[in-house]
């Protein structure tokens, strides 16, 4: 994967350090889980003078897992995330939210299953039923 | 004799080639009713020699007294062991034992699959990796049974069982006492006096005795099912002809029952599930939820019987673009093949096969739609 990003500044704002990482979060109703697959810290003296007036490329090579997943109770997102450290204290987060993988949600799975798995799973909850009935 | 000890110690008695289907019945119902009789025996040694010893010496001989301690101890203590083995032979599967085996000596295949692991971050190692297969190449191992059931059926049973017991004999020791006493007033005076002692008796020993009666009754009936679970129904071997799976592949499937019970149903279903652990208050919580459930194999009406084990054939396929297997601190997607059934008269089958999904390759990567970012 590799990513560009360009900081604009107001005038009088100073950098003190910026952090890019590509993450992966968790959310849903489990605590949030967070997996930093790169991390990049520059302090202000790495930084030339001008260092932003051309876009920061970010290049890292993904892995196979986790992959993003909406879940019904989880979800799995990945992102690139930019933080700015200002000298007055300050600091800037950005999460750019992409796509790894390409995985279906069960209800589109259920959805394109065939006609007679359906069926199945429908037999399945009025087997359910009857043995909670009986 | 000796020859029964060796066997009970090194195997079991009921244990073997010849093992019929009702050897594990009978073998549960033993070890159970030894353990019972063991500590009722030393509870009624223990309440009767309180009751009735008197300061100058005990109610019995002390050697027969100390006899009957040292025989609830020994009936106790094989009970105990007896119940212990067979929760290993039956709780634990073979395949598992074998699983074991196999870690110890860290099989090619096994290594094979470790390895692959490291390469995907978050996709969990087997905590019992397949083993070799006979009719395929991979042999799962089912998951654990939990036997907290059984043991917390076992302590209730045996708490219940000697609560009962100290109840009764105090009743007992109460109402003789009792009946000595209306003897000698009955030939002095007939009349209101008799009723000035009734608070002597132990009405409140008498009143919780039959509520206990009860509940031990129906902690011993729980613990005579839940040994009966584990000795009855034989175990459930599943062979998968690659390993791990990935999804939209498709693989071959070997079932195979064994028992001597007949089935009314045996249900074969590719299940997922999500785990979530969180904070609620000062507790600690996890919920689960299925997200995926597939039927894999149904049939209603099996025999099982002795040598002739169920068996069977049928395909899995992992649907196409399907989530993999995850595991983060407090996240998990677990996938699992789960096999049920249900006999006349017999606790559920219950038999979960946890299996690792991998992702399929190769991979796409996406840019989100810019209104899902975020600014903080």
């Amino acid at each position: 994967m590799t990513c560009e990003y360009e900081v604009k500044l107001f005038k009088n704002n100073e950098i003190a350090a910026v952090e890019t990482s590509v993450i992966w979060i968790t959310e849903g109703k489990g605590e949030q889980n967070i997996g930093v697959h790169f991390f990049e810290r520059r302090q202000q003296s790495s930084l030339n003078n001008g260092a932003f007036d051309i876009p920061q490329r970010l290049s890292s090579v993904l892995p196979a897992s986790p992959l993003s997943y909406e879940g019904e109770i989880l979800k799995i997102r990945w992102a690139v995330r930019i933080r700015l450290f200002m000298v007055n204290g300050e600091h800037l987060t950005e999460d750019t939210y992409f796509v790894l993988g390409n995985v279906a949600s069960f209800e589109e799975i259920r959805e394109n299953m065939p006609s007679e798995e359906k069926k199945d799973a429908s037999d399945d909850s009025e087997d359910s039923k009857k043995s909670k009935a009986s | 004799m000796r020859r029964w000890i060796v066997l009970f110690l090194r195997r079991r008695p009921f244990s073997g080639s010849n093992r019929r289907w009702w050897s594990g019945v009978v073998e549960a119902l033993l070890a159970a009713s030894l353990l019972l009789g063991g500590v009722v025996l030393a509870v009624v040694s223990v309440t009767l020699a309180v009751l009735y010893s008197t300061p100058e010496g005990l109610y019995v001989s002390v050697w027969f007294f100390t006899l009957k301690i040292v025989l609830s101890l020994l009936l106790i203590a094989i009970g105990t062991y007896w119940i212990v083995r067979l929760i290993w032979d039956f709780g634990v599967s073979a395949e598992r034992r074998e699983a074991l085996a196999t870690r110890a000596s860290g099989l090619d295949i096994v290594k094979e699959l470790r390895q692959s692991r490291e390469d995907l971050p978050t996709v969990p190692k087997d905590r019992n990796p397949p083993t070799i297969g006979q009719r395929y190449q991979f042999r799962l191992v089912p998951t654990a049974r939990n036997l907290w059931g059984l043991i917390s059926s076992a302590s209730f049973s045996v708490i219940l069982t000697a609560l009962f017991t100290i109840l009764t004999l105090i009743v007992i020791k109460a109402l003789q006492d009792k009946t000595s006493r209306w003897e000698d007033q009955f030939e002095q005076s007939i009349g209101p006096d008799r009723l000035s002692h009734l608070p002597d008796v132990p009405w409140i020993a008498a009143a919780l005795a039959l509520p206990i009666l009860f509940a031990a009754g129906w902690s011993v009936y729980q613990f005579f099912r839940q040994l009966l679970k584990l000795a009855g129904i034989g175990p459930t071997e599943i062979e998968v002809s690659n390993y791990p799976l990935k999804s939209g592949e498709t693989c071959k499937i070997s079932l195979t029952q064994k028992g001597r019970v007949r089935l009314k149903l045996l249900d074969v279903a590719l299940v997922c599930q999500e785990e979530a652990t969180f904070d609620q208050g000062t507790d600690i919580r996890t919920e689960s939820r299925t997200v995926f459930e597939k039927r894999l194999f149904r049939r209603r009406g099996i025999s099982l019987r002795r040598g002739q084990p169920f068996e069977t054939e049928f395909e899995l396929q992992v649907p196409e673009n399907a989530m993999h297997t995850f595991k983060s601190q407090s996240n998990r997607i677990q996938w699992k093949i789960i096999v049920t059934g249900q006999a006349k008269n017999w606790p559920r089958l219950k038999r979960n096969f946890v299996v690792s999904v991998y992702p399929h390759e190769p991979l796409e990567t996406q840019p989100r739609p810019k209104s899902q970012n975020r600014q903080k």
